[in-house]
């Protein structure tokens, strides 16, 4: 993977985390609807925004800083 | 945008058209701000989270919110962001600015009758209602002003039709050979489509619904009144779609970064648009009775083919925010989407709308599965295909869009733009909420316009999860879609607040691939027009033919309904006795 | 007209799509035998109790192993089926054929046997006209999906499959 052109921005990582988490939680009416495999809801949602949140703090932790925060 | 510009502003430009985009855009939000109230109120009831007003009552909220949002909302946006489209791209005002006000003002009387009618529903005293619902199905019927303000605003909308028609036609008079610009050109087979799918509508408000409100004649064929309203309901969805495909189209490469893929491929999608958006309306009602199989066939393959628009829609959008990607310094086979705008609330807006309509689109290729609308007929699957299509892919893009536009129609700037990054990512995650949750609710079987799907004698089986996850669903993801909403308004509130500046002007640049590059033929819209009609009556002459042979023009039956039934009456002398309650109803 | 590689793969990917999709409803239609609600009968609901089977709607055998049932909807019962207001269940026995008529004395109505496939509307004026197979003995609700007036959510059903040697004839 080559290395990011652009300073990742707040706003970026939000928007990728939330397009994730979407999916993620699609994944189990899938799981559900297509294989009849019942994953209990509120387990599933907690360990998904707990990993996704996880993502989320080791991406912005690991920023690049002195970013152009002004960019877009 | 963050950096000035030494290009005039619209409002700069063209002052007066800039105010009556304003003007257009505060009925569309005023409607929307009401409509989204409406909404968390339905998602709070019909879950059984919170309910504070009678069940009774939700069908007046209900109608409320499908006829604010639907009608006020979207086709307020439309006719501003098409005035707006049409004076740059031709850079020409209209004709006589006097006639815009006044249609603009037709509109807006006409929505005030409607939803004045709907509203007063709220107090019983008065006995004016339209508790009918957005559909307004006779045999219910509403008070006469309720068609009659419909009638009015579609009057509106149509002489917006002949404004901009005016307009290219004066401009066509100095430049006799050249090709449409793309945005008038969309916004003349807007309302060529309009024309024609309103004949439907207007045919049965003013020659049957008004009169029968008005006690002019007696019955109505309901079945008749019904075919004749889903003529309209299906277009109107590309009524509501095109403006967000005219923002996919012209303004999101541009905020991306690059250029339109392809002018011509556009040209064509709205062509498509034209001619297969009306001879579809049959597959709304695969499970009515008295229309032949054959005819609900026929529709079912048009529907299909109208699929294609949407999907090279999908294509050019892709492929131009790639281009912008790549101008932008993006490389990679899937690299480049990082290099996009993200944190520009009018890109993400559009882009995650976009997504989401990808989303919507299936779901209704499923709804336009003849023998599979079995399963889904009047579930709430289909709000849950539907708030992913009008709610978000031509909603969210209408925010967005409005992110972009208000400095332009203005000359100020906008309050918080990392507000409206929040905004726009909380729709997308309350609907991607909301709308599964109904969409699978729908597959277990549970209706849709109801104020209260709990059932006494039976109860839904899931195939996994809870009815109970569901309802929570709905209520959690209603709730971020009221938020959002507020967020919305209130930042261009607060915007409206910002001092005046300058520099805010932006161009929108040409097409890679231009009109030079299509085929003349496009720009011919009296052949779209007549090919579209042809269309049009070979789907439509002999089921409308066929519905008034069996049961005559008013119909057997089709007795009026007012909405207000005397419920009370009709429990304590139970049904056996239903009879009589009707013959005692007054209006 | 240049049109991109790409976008040429694209349109026949989408057409190839949509021709696909068609097939596989024609074949519901044609191959699987699913037929749409048709263009039946006609009826005049403001006389629907001199009409020769509306007049007393309920459940009729007419063959062997097939079963015709009558139902009236209106504000806000089913008849037969809404047994919340008194009206017996649309009732049936298992492993028959299941002809539905069903009309409205008044408003447009919807009739919908909840997790299955049977779901239509009740128009004034028209006959919808389904039939389905029912397999083995269980209960089913009906709901009105249609918004009818004030009461609407109120307007429910039930449809009982009854073990063969439990039913006993047209009881409505």
């Amino acid at each position: 993977m080559n290395v990011p052109q652009f300073a990742r921005t707040r706003g970026g990582m939000l928007v990728g985390l939330v397009v994730v988490a979407a999916i993620g939680f699609e994944i189990r009416t899938v799981l559900g609807m297509f294989f009849g495999i019942d994953l209990p809801a509120t387990p599933y949602l907690i360990v998904l925004i707990g990993i996704l949140s996880v993502i989320g703090i080791i991406l912005d932790l690991t920023r690049s800083t002195g970013g152009d925060s002004a960019g877009q | 945008m963050s950096t000035k510009t030494n290009t005039k502003t619209f409002a700069d430009r063209f002052p007066e058209e800039a105010s009556i985009v304003r003007r257009a855009f505060l009925v569309a939000f005023v409607a929307l701000g009401l409509g989204a109230l409406f909404g968390i109120i339905q998602a709070l009831h019909r879950t059984n989270v919170l309910r504070f007003i009678p069940s009774t009552d939700y069908y007046t909220v209900l109608t409320a919110h499908g006829v604010l949002l639907v009608i006020v909302f979207t086709i307020f946006f439309l006719v501003g962001l098409y005035q707006w489209a049409i004076t740059r791209s031709l850079d020409r005002s209209p004709e006589n600015i006097t006639f815009t006000k006044a249609w603009l003002g037709l509109m807006s009387l006409g929505s005030l009758l409607a939803g004045a009618t709907i509203l007063l529903g709220f107090i019983n005293e008065i006995g004016i209602s339209a508790d009918v619902l957005f559909t307004f199905y006779a045999p219910l019927q509403a008070h006469p002003l309720f068609y009659a303000g419909l009638a009015v605003f579609l009057v509106g909308t149509w002489l917006a039709g002949v404004d901009w028609f005016r307009t290219w036609l004066a401009w066509r008079r100095e430049n006799p050979d050249e090709r449409i610009p793309l945005q008038t050109f969309m916004v003349l087979t807007s309302m060529i489509m309009w024309y024609i799918a309103t004949i439907g509508v207007a045919i049965a408000v003013l020659f049957f619904l008004l009169p029968w409100s008005l006690g002019f004649i007696e019955t109505v064929n309901p079945l008749l009144t019904r075919t004749l309203f889903w003529f309209f309901g299906h277009p109107v969805v590309y009524f509501w779609l095109l403006p967000a495909y005219m923002l996919w189209y012209t303004v999101m490469p541009k905020i991306a970064g690059g250029r339109l893929f392809s002018d011509p491929l556009a040209r064509v999608v709205f062509v498509l648009f034209v001619l297969l958006s009306t001879p579809v309306g049959i597959h709304h009602q695969y499970v009515d009775p008295g229309i032949a199989e054959g005819f609900k066939f026929i529709a079912m393959v048009n529907t299909m083919f109208l699929l294609l628009p949407s999907l090279l829609t999908a294509f050019t959008v892709v492929a131009s925010i790639e281009h912008g990607a790549r101008q932008r310094g993006g490389s990679g086979y899937l690299g480049w989407l990082k290099a996009l705008p993200w944190r520009d609330p009018a890109f993400t807006g559009m882009a995650l709308a976009g997504l989401m309509f990808a989303a919507g689109g299936f779901s209704g290729m499923v709804n336009a599965g003849m023998n599979i609308n079995y399963l889904v007929h009047n579930t709430l699957w289909v709000p849950g295909h539907f708030h992913l299509t009008v709610g978000t892919a031509v909603t969210l893009t209408m925010m967005a869009g409005t992110y972009w536009l208000w400095p332009q129609i203005t000359n100020k700037r906008l309050y918080s733009r990392p507000i409206a990054l929040g905004q726009v990512v909380m729709w997308f995650g309350g609907m991607a909420l909301m709308s599964n949750a109904m969409h699978v609710a729908g597959l277990f079987g549970v209706p849709r316009r109801t104020a209260e799907p709990q059932y006494q004698s039976f109860s839904f089986e899931t195939v996994f999860g809870t009815v109970g996850e569901l309802r929570i669903q709905i209520a959690v993801g209603g709730a971020l879609l009221f938020l959002s909403t507020v967020l919305f308004l209130s930042n261009l509130m607060l915007s409206w607040g910002n001092p005046k500046t300058s520099g805010l002007g932006q161009t929108l640049p040409p097409a890679l691939s231009g009109p030079s590059d299509s085929p003349r033929v496009l720009d011919n819209l009296k052949l779209w027009t007549v090919i579209a009609l042809v269309l049009v009556v070979l789907a439509y002459a002999l089921p409308l033919g066929s519905i008034v042979a069996d049961s005559g023009l008013l119909g057997p039956g089709g007795n009026a309904y007012p909405v207000i039934v005397d419920v009370s009456q009709i429990l304590t002398e139970g049904f056996a006795g239903a009879f009589d309650s009707f013959a005692e109803v007054i209006r | 007209m240049h049109i991109h590689k790409y976008e040429k793969l694209w349109f026949g990917i989408s057409l190839l799509l949509i021709v696909g999709f068609i097939a596989t409803v024609t074949y519901g239609a044609v191959g699987a035998g699913i037929q749409m609600v048709n263009n039946d009968e006609t009826v005049n609901p403001n006389a629907l109790s001199e009409h020769p089977k509306f007049s007393d709607p309920g459940v009729e055998q007419v063959g062997p192993n097939e079963y015709d049932v009558y139902v009236i909807a209106q504000q806000f019962i089913f008849r037969p089926g809404s047994t919340v207001a008194g009206q017996p269940p649309i009732t049936v026995p298992a492993n028959s054929t299941v002809n539905f008529h069903i009309t409205s004395l008044d408003v447009i109505h919807g009739f919908s046997v909840v997790g299955t496939n049977a779901n239509t509307m009740a128009i004034p004026g028209e006959v919808a006209e389904i039939t389905v197979e029912v397999d083995e003995p269980q209960e089913y609700g009906i709901v009105c999906h249609e918004y009818c007036g004030q009461a609407h959510h109120t307007m429910e059903g039930v449809m009982k499959v009854v073990p063969e040697d439990e039913y006993n004839g047209s009881d409505q």
